[in-house]
């Protein structure tokens, strides 16, 4: 049954116009998923359609869908590129999806404060095109940057591309306007400078995915862009050469834009699709991107170049780096060799990136996966796990209990000091697990904020089904270790080898 | 109950849904609804390959309806979402499959499209102009050779809409003394428009009859004046005839040609800020992107500006596909976009080197007092 009745679908078409407003099953059906591509089972426990999409324009129309919602009780669910796969775009007890990507104008560039103030639906590869057209950058932004908007990764907890120099999607933040579930406007900070002292409200929102409010205005900082950038690559035979490379890297102090990492499975995969040259030797690649003044470059390549010598590093030819410059917003690439691909992503410290690498491998092994691992280091004292395997969804039971590597992969994370990314729909259950008593204070936060508890609801702190009744995580957790036993049982998938 | 549709399940079920080519889409970007980007096309495909007794007990009511018939052809063919596509599905072929099915399963509802390929077959233009008078544009001061070296091929809408680019064109290969014939009547359409909506139900008639003409004439070389013409003659035709059998040039590689070999050369100077639009068949379609640059960059006083989209990442006209004739206000919105985007260089010329592109930002740009649009062609001859 529609949570949204004709009056209620007129009064909404009121705010926005009848032409930002669809209610027909047909486009409906666009709005229920996001990357991810679930069976349709999952329809017996989520009601992943929404029930009405609006696409708004300006806050003042969030506002007013927003005190409808609370008042009705109806389940709010912002969305911007789509492109995240664990559910927080999408609905579980339909509602109303908001759909912010007709927001998406720059409304101002700063020049004298290095500042913009940016609408959130437009996409970080946006941003950074315009500012470099003025001769400035973005100082972070997600490795899906065509597709992700500026507050969906901001509200994912985003780390990305130059999070080694610039951060996180926070520290591109100066200032956030806010409709809050109840549909009061409020500015975290207001100011164009950073705001010290008080309760920061930015972190609150940082992360939240969508369950604490929606963002409709961003001050971001902008830097002025380098006179040069330079991307540089090791090929490594071992991957513990690789990582050995990158703790010492991380103790010196040069600051790289950018360091990211790619193993030979991955290159295999490459090579299946007509990609790759053969590289039979390659345990796996690191990726260094260096920004800045030539003169520094040149010298902080040297330094580079002495720490991966010694650690057994074999220097690629620049065309070489540049061609995986560019693909950086390509991680996925190889996903066509599947056709289906199945991405995990999970932090771990620095000093267990080794460890981390081999109980992954193991775990690769023993459910006899085609998968590869994949990832970056986003500051001097994280890794960024990004294993993927490949299978066939046409498959359907081996392509089911294949998915339990993703809670697997959790697993070993907590195991070495790590923990999942991101939480959404299907990682809500890790969020005791992850802050302990924290979590009484951020379930409190929720429901001081969003009373009526209309705000992406059954996501992050909840992890609800569509009638309401949380996720049992001991269920979840059977579930799960009964699925990566059913695959073990189960011959090799194609192409492993032994 | 499911659907199938012949070649597309590798390509669909390799789609990340990343939105990458959302992004980049002109569609999208006019209409703004998911069903109208090329995700969601697959997302909807999918679900319709997937159809069983499951969408029923869930009520899922997942059907070829008429919303989504209509996305379907809601495309310029652009190519744009191949460019970026993160997963290298050829969306292009992919997009024409689909279209072919649905042409298959009587299932194209747009009047306008259907309009098309009917005109097509009756009188071989699009236009429902007489296909005797397709030669007409022929002005008396151009003289045709009886033992040409080259065919020009001027495509439908020069003949009956732009006929003065095909005038130009004529009277430059009579000045650089080269022996030239047109087919007249003989030429028929090349086929370009039911082939990017799927009705391709007489296409290897007609691109038999139009090789087998040029073939007649006895002449080696094909100069192509359209680019859409060029790319469904490179494309299409290679598909249908096996090796054409005669060399293929594009009207702008053409010039590029008789430039290095010293057969044009540039006397007068032409004091003006250009900028160029890649057209999409000639761009991403046909790969040919330095051709109409060095034509441009070679007359002297030219002072020659890149659009923010440009060669594989520029931006459809909106034109193509049929979208003038199916869906006018967007196709007007799209060219509105692109001729700001050249006013934005500060150009004072757009150089196209395909007829329709030039016809339908030429009408936006008239309308709404904008930079005027010119074929390289015209460009190049007056600067002989």
């Amino acid at each position: 049954m529609s949570k949204v009745s004709d009056e209620l679908y007129e009064e909404i078409t009121t705010i926005t116009g009848k032409d930002r407003v669809r209610n027909d099953s047909f486009e409906r059906r666009m709005y229920s998923h996001d990357l991810a591509s679930l069976p349709k089972l999952m329809e017996l426990g989520f009601k992943m359609m929404p029930d009405l999409v609006v696409k708004p324009k300006y806050d003042e129309e969030i506002s007013e869908v927003m005190k409808i919602a609370a008042s009705e009780g109806i389940p709010v669910v912002p969305r911007g590129g789509a492109s995240w796969g664990l559910g927080g775009a999408m609905p579980v007890e339909g509602g109303i999806v908001l759909d912010l990507t007709r927001m998406n104008k720059i409304l101002e560039i700063d020049e004298e404060n290095l500042t913009a103030s940016v609408e959130p639906g437009i996409t970080w590869k946006m941003l950074q095109e315009n500012l470099l057209r003025r001769g400035y950058i973005i100082g972070s932004y997600p490795s899906s940057a065509y597709a992700a908007t500026v507050g969906g990764w901001i509200n994912t907890g985003g780390v990305g591309v130059g999070s080694y120099k610039y951060g996180s999607a926070i520290n591109q933040i100066i200032s956030m306007e806010v409709v809050l579930p109840t549909g009061r406007i409020i500015s975290t900070n207001g100011k164009k400078s950073s705001n010290f002292g008080g309760i920061d409200l930015n972190r609150l929102f940082f992360g939240a995915e969508g369950t604490l409010g929606i963002i409709t205005k961003v001050g971001v900082r902008i830097y002025p862009a380098p006179q040069e950038l330079r991307p540089v690559s090791y090929a490594f035979s071992d991957l513990n050469d690789l990582s050995k490379t990158v703790r010492v890297l991380t103790k010196t102090d040069i600051v790289p834009l950018h360091i990211s990492f790619l193993d030979r499975n991955h290159f295999k995969f490459l090579r299946e699709i007509g990609m790759a040259e053969d590289m039979q030797q390659l345990g796996g690649m690191l990726n260094i991107a260096l920004e800045g003044d030539s003169e520094v470059i040149d010298l902080e390549d040297e330094i580079i170049e002495n720490i991966a010598i010694k650690c057994k590093g074999e220097k690629q030819s620049q065309e070489f780096s540049e061609h995986e410059w560019k693909e950086r917003f390509y991680e996925l690439r190889t996903k066509r060799a599947g056709p289906s691909a199945v991405l995990g992503e999970v932090f771990v410290p620095v000093s267990s990136m080794g460890n981390m690498i081999s109980a992954t491998n193991k775990l690769i092994a023993k459910m006899k996966l085609r998968a590869a691992i994949t990832g970056m280091v986003s500051d001097r004292n994280t890794v960024v796990f990004m294993p993927y395997y490949l299978s066939d969804e046409r498959k359907l039971i081996r392509n089911i209990a294949s998915l339990s590597f993703v809670k697997k992969l959790g697993d070993l994370a907590f195991e070495h000091g790590g923990r999942p990314a991101g939480l959404g729909l299907f990682f809500s259950g890790n969020i005791k697990r992850m802050y302990g008593h924290g979590y009484g204070v951020m379930r409190d936060l929720k429901d001081v904020l969003d009373p009526y508890d209309v705000m992406n609801p059954g996501k992050t702190t909840e992890g609800l089904t569509r009638f309401g009744i949380p996720i049992p995580s001991f269920a979840l957790n059977l579930g799960m270790n009964v699925m990566s036993w059913v695959k073990h049982l189960m011959t090799k998938d194609k192409g492993v080898s032994a | 109950m499911k659907v199938k549709i012949e070649g597309i399940s590798d390509d669909m079920y390799s789609c990340l849904q990343c939105g990458y080519c959302t992004s980049i889409c002109p569609m999208f970007e006019q209409l703004g609804w998911e069903s109208a980007s090329p995700r969601g096309k697959i997302f909807y495909l999918k679900q319709l390959t997937q159809r069983n007794f499951l969408d029923r007990i869930l009520r899922r009511q997942i059907e070829v309806n008429e919303d989504f018939i209509v996305r379907m052809f809601q495309c310029t063919g652009c190519g744009a979402c191949e460019e970026v596509c993160h997963v290298n599905i050829k969306l292009h072929e992919f997009w024409k499959k689909v279209k072919e099915w649905l042409f298959e399963e009587g299932l194209i509802s747009i009047e306008a499209h259907k309009k098309v390929h009917d005109r097509i077959h009756e009188f071989k233009n699009p236009f429902a102009e007489p296909p005797e008078n397709r030669g007409n544009w022929l002005p008396d001061d151009v003289t045709l050779s009886k033992n040409p070296e080259v065919v020009f091929f001027q495509g439908c809408t020069e003949a009956y809409r732009k006929q003065e680019m095909a005038v130009t064109t004529a009277r430059l290969l009579n000045k650089v003394n080269l022996p030239f014939t047109i087919l007249g009547g003989d030429e028929w359409c090349c086929g370009s428009i039911c082939i990017n909506t799927g009705q391709i139900d007489y296409i290897k008639e007609f691109a038999n009859h139009n090789v087998q003409a040029i073939k007649n004439t006895g002449a080696k070389t094909l100069v192509v004046a359209c680019a859409g013409c060029y790319n469904t003659i490179k494309n299409e035709y290679l598909k249908i005839v096996g090796e054409l059998p005669f060399e293929l040039y594009h009207v702008s590689e053409f010039l590029e040609k008789l430039i290095a070999e010293g057969r044009i050369k540039f006397t007068k100077p032409i004091e003006k800020t250009v900028t160029f639009h890649d057209s999409c068949h000639l761009g991403r379609g046909a790969g040919v992107f330095d051709a109409p640059r060095k034509v441009i960059e070679s007359i002297p006083g030219i002072k020659f500006v890149e659009m923010v989209r440009s060669r594989e990442l520029s931006r459809c006209c909106g034109a193509g596909c049929g979208c003038v004739a199916a869906f006018k206000p967007i196709a007007v919105a799209l060219a509105m976009e692109r001729v700001l985007e050249a006013q934005n260089t500060g150009a004072e010329l757009i150089i196209t080197t395909c007829p329709f592109c030039n016809l339908n930002l030429n009408n936006v740009a008239m309308e709404n007092g904008l930079i005027k649009t010119m074929d390289v062609v015209q460009l190049a001859y007056e600067a002989l």
